[in-house]
């Protein structure tokens, strides 16, 4: 009993989020105004069968900055597991400066 | 045992993001002179160690299964450090980005790029992609 107890708490430990990727584009003068888009996929046994999650964040930040110009972009791609094996994820989070015209 | 590491190669069928990146995103996308495009670049990987295993999984004569799990270690000391994806054959699938980014919006200006590495990974084999999508701004310099 103990040994399993054991085991589900390494297990339920075991959660973590690893860093894919980080990437930035030049920083403006400006920095007043943030803006920023994420998406989101929950991955259950880690089948995922395509990445269209991760399409048009483009659009999210443009649709923040209508008129404007979005710099000084930080995108951070990330892979959190949840419990190993069964609930897995992908993060993929982009935060800029919207510069007006 | 071999049937159901059969179904397991059928269901194998699997996409994993490395590496998404934005470049500096226009207003102007949104209007009606923007148009979108996205294309890929993309070369086979082979993990051979991976088709190793399934050679001596399904293989009747064990010799084969060991022969095959040492060649797959030897080839491993070959491939060590870190990597995005499955080893490809050809280094130089990316080399043409450049150029297509150059000729896909004539004289327009390209924006708003967007790049995603990713894999898509099949028994032993993977399509290893870099994908890329922006927009063609007509009209403007």
């Amino acid at each position: 009993m103990m040994k399993l107890l054991l085991s589900l708490a390494l297990l339920a430990a075991a959660s973590c989020t690893h860093l894919n990727s980080v990437s930035v584009t030049s920083i403006p003068k400006d920095r007043s105004q943030r803006v920023s888009a994420e998406r989101y996929k929950f991955l259950f046994l880690l089948l995922n069968f395509n990445n269209d999650f991760a399409s048009h964040m483009e659009k999210d930040l443009a649709e923040k900055c209508p008129n404007g110009k979005v710099e000084g972009i930080v995108t951070k791609t990330e892979m959190l597991t949840y419990f190993p094996l069964i609930a897995h994820a992908y993060n993929i989070r982009a935060d800029g400066y919207c510069i007006k015209k | 045992m071999k049937i159901t590491f059969l179904i397991l190669l059928a269901l194998q069928g699997c996409a994993f993001v490395h590496r998404h990146q934005i470049q500096n995103v226009d207003g102007d996308i949104l209007g009606p002179g923007a148009r979108r495009f996205e294309f890929l670049l993309s070369e086979m990987g082979v993990e051979l160690a991976e088709g190793a295993k399934w050679v001596s999984v399904l293989s009747t004569n064990r010799n084969t299964g060991q022969a095959a799990n040492s060649v797959a270690e030897a080839v491993a000391l070959f491939q060590m450090g870190p990597r995005t994806g499955n080893p490809v054959y050809r280094l130089d699938f990316t080399d043409k980005l450049t150029q297509e980014l150059s000729k896909i919006c004539g004289g327009g200006r390209v924006s708003s790029l967007t790049f995603l590495r990713e894999t898509n990974k099949y028994p032993v084999v993977s399509g290893e992609i870099v994908k890329v999508s922006g927009y063609c701004l007509a009209g403007t310099k």
